[in-house]
């Protein structure tokens, strides 16, 4: 990793408004708690069902991995998009740290927005069952699914042409269409990775529902996809040659 | 050969003026709805662009295949249904708005075209008219297709004379269009405001595709959670509730009774000006995007 | 001493050859790459640079190869042609960053004089993405001077620049130049490199089409044979008439048409018309037949 390529990542990634968009999507949560919060009873049961729907479904369900996607794939995409991954290669400084560079931009801005969105619902809430232990097992998910979901973007990012639309077809048809009905596809769906860990590092007497994914599936995927996502971020990039204009 | 006279003079090369017919901004308009149209199937550009449009349409005709080999099959042609078809095939429509939105509208502001178009007699209002006519119709075209081709199917398997099946179906044939030109302008709206925010089609894209996993997920959570009117009335921000309420008002079906929109128990009409009202919502950040006349 | 060392290095790209077979070694001082668009230049400073490794033959710059070594960048630096630079980050930034990540000891000094060797200290805290394009090429060479590297690679530097820019931008490269390092810069203006380049090498297609002195280059180029197709009232007394002078060495008749070959140009220029008024001959048709940048190298290639 490289303090200068971080910096210069994090900075592309938030130039000009688009850390305000950003930041208004991850508050969506909170518009909807405090929807749930001025037209229903709220009734201390509901509102702890409310919350228990909202985590997994909306932010770890839709808001981790759409977000993860722009992150991830900008870390890299951005740089080619715009021509100025020349000016990183040129440097003596080696092809592993900059991949991780962008891999760790990614990740924590994937994570950072995550949070808000998790506890702000949560404080919109308020619900005397609904201890801060259960937003913090959410938080452990959403960190694991911004480590791997990063991965995987990153790598798309390096990797291929289109990275936002494949990153899109894997979550719509991987992550929504299939994973839901298939229990084998559980397995590829980093979503279900982050919803199983969630309710895995929380206390077993929040009783907060069974994980789907066994736990040695989950470490051996979830390596894989680690691994596996970053080795060929890195592989592409150690290829990426500077063809000739026509 | 060099002439070397000292004085500077200006030979005529034959250049003509143009003296010809200037056409005005209604043609203008009317070329780059034409031009937009085709962007929205990738006509005209490389095999790669064709992809998605190709794919979402053969996706968004093929339960009006299925339903017209199954009505020809057993003969049974009332098993051909339009109100439901919208079930079917509402996930890809969608997707047809944010893969093709972003496409025709992100692009030229991308590669800084926009600007050539606005130093012509078009305004920007105008461009923004142009660029949501082309959307409307090319998603009335996935949309209405197979409706029209589920009503000839209709008409000439009935058991008895296809003159007898039209006098009996004809009727269908205004909710069918009101039903796909809502269906289209509602996703139409959605997907070209989202997308003039964004200088990126792929962002866009995702914008897009975010509003339509984000509105049904957070819909359906707060629907179930929620009491009273506020249950009922949250049927409208759902995207797929909303079109199936609405087609129920222009067929005149009665929602089953345990369905969602059946317990919603809203006046039909609701939704027609539900339907109405987005997109109306949706057109003006449009235009608003486009006011100015300037990139 | 520093050099860079290009030993038959050929580089393709599924059946286009965009270097072909190209060897030399290139010294201190500044080397000129000229030709066409399309000729290999840009693919032949990136394989010096590193980006790109040669299909075959090799590319060593110092006896390191160039590719796949990061350690090379500490002495060599290039300046891309694309436009393309970090919008988002003022001028000063963008120096900095490139110090940084060449791991200099004071980034601060190193970028301060890189700015103002470049004469943009006024602009440096102002966003790249407000600058014109001259003045993006200026903090691009900045960015690649500021580790003081002995091999500085420039691809089309002086594109976009206006006249006062450019002869700046000559004063800056012989100075730096005048230390000893190895400055390569490519054009497809031959002008551009006229009054700062030493030596020249000239491709067309790929191919190294001449290399040597940059006057004795220019000289081969302009004072080549000329061609000239001509129509007139009798182009059989006509030919016979041009014969009769030294410079022209070739005349061809076909179809109604006269070619002329020629030495000098200015002389057949002078004499054309004389002799065509004593013999009574009317002029229809001149035309000058290889003025083309192409068919100047195309000769270079086929002499």
């Amino acid at each position: 990793m490289h303090r200068t390529i971080v910096w210069l990542t994090w900075r592309q990634i938030f130039a000009n408004r688009r850390l305000y968009l950003a930041m208004l999507f991850s508050l969506a949560p909170v518009v909807i708690a405090l929807f749930f919060r001025t037209y229903t009873a709220n009734t201390e049961k509901e509102s702890r069902g409310f919350y228990l729907l909202l985590a997994p479904d909306i932010v770890l369900g839709v808001l981790l991995p759409l977000s993860a996607l722009v992150f991830g794939t900008t870390a890299f995409g951005g740089e080619i998009d715009d021509g100025t991954l020349l000016y990183l290669l040129v440097k003596p400084v080696k092809r592993w740290r900059i991949v991780i560079s962008k891999y760790v931009v990614a990740v924590l801005s994937t994570f950072l927005l995550m949070l808000p969105a998790i506890f702000l619902p949560w404080l919109a809430v308020s619900a005397p069952d609904l201890p801060i232990s259960i937003p913090v097992a959410y938080v452990w998910g959403a960190a694991l699914g911004a480590i791997l979901y990063g991965a995987f973007f990153t790598m798309l990012g390096a990797a291929v042409k289109h990275p936002l639309v494949i990153g899109l077809m894997y979550i719509v048809i991987i992550e929504e269409a299939l994973a839901r009905s298939i229990a084998g596809v559980k397995a590829l769906s980093i979503r279900e990775f982050a919803t199983a860990f969630s309710l895995r590092m929380a206390d077993s007497s929040l009783n907060l529902g069974t994980p789907l994914v066994s736990a040695s599936n989950m470490k051996v995927m979830g390596t894989l996809f680690l691994v596996g996502s970053l080795a060929l971020a890195l592989y592409r990039l150690a290829r990426y040659e500077m063809a000739e204009k026509p | 050969m060099a002439d070397t006279r000292a004085a500077g003079t200006i030979y005529d090369l034959g250049y003509q003026r143009y003296d010809g017919i200037r056409f005005g901004r209604g043609h203008a308009v009317w070329k780059l709805l034409q031009y937009s149209y085709r962007c929205a199937f990738g006509l005209g550009r490389s095999p790669r662009a064709r992809l998605a449009p190709v794919v979402v349409c053969a996706v968004a005709f093929l339960p009006a295949a299925g339903q017209i080999a199954v009505a020809r099959l057993t003969g049974r042609t009332e098993l051909i249904n339009y109100g439901m078809y919208l079930q079917f095939t509402a996930f890809f429509v969608a997707l047809f708005s944010a893969a093709q939105a972003p496409e025709i509208i992100v692009q030229d502001r991308q590669y800084g075209v926009l600007s050539l178009y606005l130093s012509r007699p078009l305004r920007g209002t105008d461009y923004a008219w142009a660029k949501l006519g082309a959307m409307v119709l090319a998603m009335l075209t996935i949309t209405l297709t197979p409706q029209l081709m589920l009503f000839i199917a209709k008409v000439f398997l009935a058991p008895e004379s296809p003159w007898t099946a039209f006098k009996a179906e004809y009727g269908k044939l205004l909710p069918i269009l009101g039903g796909t030109l809502g269906t289209s302008v509602y996703m139409a709206s959605i997907g070209l405001a989202i997308s003039s925010v964004s200088s990126r089609r792929s962002f866009a894209q995702a914008g897009v595709i975010a509003f339509f996993l984000l509105m049904p997920a957070a819909t359906t959570l707060f629907h179930g959670i929620a009491t009273g009117d506020a249950k009922r009335y949250s049927v409208l921000a759902h995207p797929v509730w909303l079109l199936t309420g609405f087609m129920n008002w222009l067929f005149d079906i009665e929602a089953k009774r345990r369905s969602v929109i059946g317990r919603a128990d809203l006046a039909p009409s609701a939704y027609l000006w539900a339907v109405l009202a987005i997109s109306a919502f949706f057109v003006t950040v449009l235009l608003v995007r486009y006011r100015r006349s300037e990139p | 001493m520093t050099a860079i060392e290009l030993k038959n290095t050929s580089r393709w790209y599924g059946n286009v050859v965009a270097v072909n077979d190209v060897s030399t070694t290139l010294g201190p001082g500044i080397t000129g790459v000229l030709g066409p668009n399309g000729a290999g230049k840009t693919t032949l400073l990136h394989m010096m640079a590193g980006l790109l490794s040669p299909s075959a033959g090799r590319v060593l710059v110092n006896g390191m190869p160039a590719a796949g070594n990061p350690e090379v960048y500490r002495t060599l630096a290039l300046v891309p042609e694309r436009e393309s630079v970090h919008a988002f980050l003022t001028g000063r930034e963008f120096v900095r960053m490139s110090a940084k990540l060449q791991g200099l000891a004071d980034p601060n000094a190193a970028t301060a004089r890189a700015i103002e060797l470049v004469e943009m200290t006024a602009a440096q805290d102002r966003r790249i993405s407000t600058y014109s394009k001259g003045m993006r090429q200026r903090i691009k060479v900045a960015g690649a001077l500021v580790h003081d590297p002995a091999v500085i690679l420039l691809d089309e530097p002086f594109n976009g620049m206006d006249p006062r820019q450019r002869l700046h931008m000559m004063d800056v490269l012989r100075g730096v130049a005048a230390q000893g390092r190895v400055i390569i810069i490519s054009s497809h203006i031959l002008e551009e490199l006229n009054d700062l380049a030493t030596n020249v090498l000239v491709m067309v297609s790929g191919r190294l089409a001449a290399s040597g002195h940059f006057r004795e280059i220019r000289k081969l180029m302009t004072d080549r044979p000329h061609t000239f197709t001509i129509k007139s009232t009798d182009n059989r007394m006509l030919a016979s008439a041009l014969l009769r002078d030294a410079s022209v060495f070739g005349v061809e008749l076909n179809d109604g048409l006269l070619t002329v070959r020629t030495s000098d140009r200015g002389a057949l220029t002078r004499y054309l018309p004389r002799t065509a008024r004593d013999a009574n001959i009317r002029l229809h048709e001149i035309r000058p037949t290889d003025e083309s940048l192409e068919s100047v190298f195309e000769y270079l290639v086929n002499r």
